[in-house]
């Protein structure tokens, strides 16, 4: 088992490509996945925490934030499709009427 | 293993008005899908069963529940009347709106009570894990509201941006959150709060690193100043009364949950420079906020950057938690419901395309039009700008005597100084009202009775109370007293 | 702590080197010769059917979108499944049955909503 500092590093890293990825990426679909990147990350991060701590709260935690990266996720893709309807593309930078 | 601990007696009583809104919520989309030429009952359907959870909040019981995830007190009750108050008025403002734009439905009210129920979950929340929750039942919600012009370039695109600025934002209050699990050793708020309490804890980078994170989540929830840019873009996008309801009740519910996370960290807080961020945020988002909105034109555009700097006056009582601090805030999140609401309502009764821009030559010569909807945008912008005797004053001049009390005299004087400024753009729209003649091929104003009952409610509770605010004071007073007597 | 990823650093130079040096060897010893089914990706020794850049119809992700929400409800009933027999004796099993039996009322309440909304309907 690594240490806890692996862990972390391991879900700091694989944060970071997410915000990264959020960040440069013009693909919605591929922005989704970023997304969904972090928040695992996220569970990455409380699952190790969990075990090291010995505690449940963690992984319970962790459980929800599936749920509810999954209802995002399915938002999102509603979202995209609306998008898709409307302007038959689905990059970020098509969506740019409201500037100011 | 032994499961009953985790409910107490009368917990129906304690999430009664949760209840009876997610009950309402279905009731209302099963409603709508089985009778789809009754469609425009939905509407006064919503309104009753929010007068419903209104009306339930008589037998709500007091107290710690779920163990010890969910309390139910004072000030929850408080932040319930914000959050009811500002779902009914977004339900009768949307009522003749969504007639006008032709998409009427059961599941636009749905998701505002399941939204309102994110916000209690987020005000009551004693465990990271129910506010986090709260938070995202909330988000979702506002992701398809936001989108509900289908049709609607502009609206599928506020539903766009906010979607990435909000799930980036969970993101980064995930990590936090995660990060203070580690450090901690507990998502429960009051066993963080031992934890924090203890003499010889020390403050690891890993604590700052996360509590930077929750701030830039929570920042980017509430609009502070550098997180922002999506709000003026939403806003202008999103149906006009779901723009006014967002820009009021969940940054109730996100100041709430941050008060709860605050006073836990209380301890730790005076060797921490943790605060220092906080006051940075709150000065950035009143001088952008006051010093942007003088170049906008767009009604819309102009009441998101005020909300930024609105924002940035509550934050200023965050600053210090104590009881005046809590309830200054309270009152100031019920004013801000009435008068922003109010704003946004007579904005969106203006009958033209929705995907244009609504400017300040659509409201020009309204004084003389339409005077109830011109009376209303005047008596909400006085308030917004805090000028006596609207509720605005009182509840702006609540904040700023706590800061000085508190010692933040500097950051108050920032305050108080950049509202002196805002006052200019707010009473532009009043010269606008009353002064300008109307322009060539004038904007209609097209309000029904649901609208204009809920102009007769920002004007009403407006001066009462700016006139009135006694009763108010010592309720929200108390109700302070009781979260942080713990 | 920096110093326990040493041996890390040195396995990915290492790596790194044998990597470069196995493919350049392939590159100045090796014939070149192309041809279209060693251009052509491999797919368990089948010949391919079609591109996998095409384009999707957007329905499929209509149903994706659906499929997502029903399906990883299934994370909640997993740990109930796992403490349900230990935990059930009087009232507790009363309990957690109801509990799971409002949950997939629940998500029974929005499968009715989609269904009547002809989500499912491939038009």
């Amino acid at each position: 088992m690594p240490e806890i500092d692996a862990w972390l590093m391991l879900s700091g890293t694989i944060f970071t490509v997410g915000l990264v990825g959020v960040i440069i990426r013009r693909n919605m679909i591929t922005v989704l996945m970023c997304i969904e990147l972090m928040l695992n990350a996220v569970n990455i991060n409380l699952v190790a925490f969990s075990h090291r701590l010995g505690s449940l709260e963690g992984q319970v935690f962790t459980i929800f934030i599936i749920t509810v990266a999954a209802g995002e996720a399915a938002v999102g893709l509603a979202i995209i499709i609306q998008l898709y309807r409307l302007r038959s593309s689905i990059n970020v930078d098509e969506a740019r009427e409201l500037n100011g | 293993m032994n499961l009953t601990p985790l409910l107490e007696a009368h917990w129906i009583n304690a999430i009664l008005p949760e209840l009876v809104l997610c009950i309402g919520g279905m009731f209302l989309i099963l409603f709508d899908a089985f009778a789809p030429k009754a469609r425009s009952l939905t509407g006064p359907i919503a309104v009753v069963i929010f007068i419903l959870c209104a009306w339930s909040q008589r037998f709500v019981a007091v107290g710690t529940f779920f163990g010890g995830t969910y309390e139910v007190g004072g000030i929850t009750r408080v932040f319930d009347i914000t959050f009811v108050l500002a779902g009914i008025l977004c339900t009768l403002l949307s009522a003749d709106y969504l007639e006008r734009e032709g998409i009427t439905g059961g599941e636009f009210y749905a998701l505002l009570m399941w939204g309102t129920v994110g916000m209690m979950m987020m005000a009551k929340g004693l465990d990271l894990l129910i506010i986090i929750l709260g938070l995202e039942l909330l988000s979702i919600c506002i992701f398809v509201l936001l989108g509900f012009q289908r049709r609607l370039p502009v609206s599928n695109e506020a539903s766009l941006k906010y979607f990435l600025m909000g799930a980036f934002a969970t993101g980064f209050i995930l990590y936090g959150t995660a990060l203070f699990y580690g450090a901690t050793e507990s998502t429960n708020i009051n066993v963080m709060a031992r934890w924090f309490a203890n003499p010889d804890v020390t403050i690891t980078p890993l604590l700052t690193v996360a509590f930077v994170l929750l701030m830039a989540g929570f920042g980017f929830k509430l609009a502070l100043a550098p997180f922002h840019p999506w709000a003026p873009d939403v806003y202008q996008g999103a149906p006009t009364p779901v723009a006014g309801w967002l820009s009021v009740a969940p940054k109730a519910a996100t100041l709430i949950a941050l008060i709860r996370i605050f006073h836990a960290m209380g301890p730790v807080l005076p060797q921490t420079k943790w605060m220092t961020i906080v006051a940075w945020l709150a000065v950035l988002s009143m001088i952008i906020g006051n010093s942007v909105a003088i170049a906008q034109r767009d009604l819309k555009r102009m009441l998101a950057y005020s909300g930024i700097a609105q924002v940035g006056y509550m934050t200023i009582a965050m600053l210090t938690i104590n009881e005046d601090a809590v309830a200054s805030i309270a009152i100031y999140t019920i004013v801000y419901a009435l008068m922003n609401l109010g704003a946004f309502g007579v904005i969106s009764m203006l009958a033209k395309n929705q995907n244009d821009p609504q400017t300040l030559d659509d409201i020009a010569g309204l004084g003389w039009r339409r005077p109830f909807h011109a009376l209303a945008l005047a008596v909400c912008m006085f308030s917004l700008s805090g000028l006596p005797p609207t509720g605005g004053f009182v509840s702006k001049f609540y904040i700023f005597r706590t800061a000085v009390q508190s010692g933040h005299t500097g950051i108050a004087l920032i305050g108080i100084i950049t509202s002196i400024a805002s006052v200019y753009y707010y009473l532009r729209v009043v010269y606008y009202l009353y002064m300008k003649e109307s322009a060539e091929g004038q904007t209609r104003i097209d309000g029904g009775i649901f609208a204009t009952g809920a102009l007769a409610i920002s004007i009403i509770g407006i001066f009462l109370i700016g006139i009135w605010p006694t009763p108010l004071f010592h309720a929200a007073s108390y109700a302070a007293h009781l979260l942080l007597a713990r | 702590m920096t110093h326990t990823f040493i041996p890390v650093l040195i396995m990915l130079i290492v790596a790194l080197g044998v990597g470069v040096v196995i493919l350049s060897l392939n590159r100045v010893v090796g014939r070149h010769q192309r041809n279209p089914s060693k251009a052509a990706p491999y797919e368990s020794g089948v010949p391919l059917l079609d591109t996998n850049r095409k384009r999707v119809n957007v329905r499929f992700y209509q149903i994706a979108m659906l499929f997502i929400l029903f399906d990883i409800e299934a994370a909640f009933l997993y740990p109930w499944a796992v403490i349900y027999r230990d935990a059930s004796h009087g009232n507790a099993g009363m309990f957690l049955f109801g509990e799971m039996l409002v949950f997939i009322l629940l998500l029974g309440v929005g499968y009715v909503y989609v269904w009547k909304k002809k989500a499912f309907d491939w038009k």
